[in-house]
């Protein structure tokens, strides 16, 4: 059991980012790791090869809130409706912090409703790449891609969320001249 | 390589994925152009912005001593969704 504490300490927010891009609240983003680490538990047999414990176990937590979102549509309407689910994190999350060191000018905020109005699939690989540093390998392997098409969408997804946030920027200062 | 074709190797040079020669490549390219260095300076505040959001939400021990006792009482979970 100590041994699996380790590997639920190491990987747990992990799952808790993956999660969290499928429900986007913590609360129940939370109730599907604490899942899928009971599932990883009691099905720790069927794993081959201990190497590919982390890809294995994000394969678990991703159908583990698929299936949470299949039993709940509630998710996938508030999933589609960008207001509604703003109102929600809003109730469900700390106030963002604003950075010290923002060269930018943007904030937490600004990077979460450019990710939110991204495709699942978008938000979904920029999440994996950054919650654990997963190397493109690991990604392609879990999600079914070659190598090179990991590197191809990362590119394309950050090109996006910059595109979508100076958007954001340049409308707000429209707003102030107004 | 032209400039741009080297934006795709930023995001690659993010994630630390280059090869040697990429990554020299890219250095000596970054000193001399200004559009490609504001491009990375965005990519790298993207990943800062992220990880300072996901630090805040982070899981500590209290989660890990939870999922053993569920674990340990049978693996019994309650629906998240009721």
């Amino acid at each position: 059991m100590l041994a699996f504490d380790r590997l639920v300490r190491e990987h747990m927010n992990t799952v808790l980012g993956l999660a969290f891009n499928y429900v986007g609240n913590f609360y129940t983003a939370e109730d599907l790791a604490q899942e899928t680490f009971v599932q990883a538990y009691q099905s720790i047999s069927e794993l081959r090869d201990g190497k590919r414990f982390k890809v294995w176990l994000l394969r678990i937590a991703r159908n583990k809130c698929i299936d949470h979102i299949r039993r709940d549509p509630r998710w996938l309407s508030l999933d589609r409706d960008p207001e509604l689910r703003k109102e929600v994190s809003s109730k469900t999350m700390s106030p963002p912090v604003q950075d010290a060191c923002e060269p930018e000018g943007y904030s937490e905020e600004d990077l979460m409703a450019a990710l939110d109005s991204l495709r699942r699939d978008y938000r979904e690989i920029f999440m994996l790449k950054h919650v654990d540093h997963l190397s493109y390998k690991e990604i392609a392997s879990l999600l079914g891609m070659t190598v090179t098409a990991v590197g191809e969408k990362l590119y394309r997804v950050r090109s996006m969320i910059r595109e979508k946030m100076e958007q954001s920027k340049s409308g707000s200062r429209r707003n102030d001249l107004c | 390589m032209t400039c741009v074709e080297y934006p795709p190797l930023l995001s690659k040079l993010i994630d630390g994925e280059l090869s040697v020669t990429e990554h020299s490549d890219i250095e000596n390219h970054l000193s001399c152009c200004e559009d490609c260095r504001l491009h990375y300076r965005h990519l790298r505040h993207q990943t800062m912005l992220l990880r300072g959001f996901l630090r805040r939400h982070a899981l500590d021990e209290g989660f890990v001593r939870r999922v053993r006792s569920v674990i340990q009482s049978g693996g019994a979970i309650a629906n998240p969704a009721a």
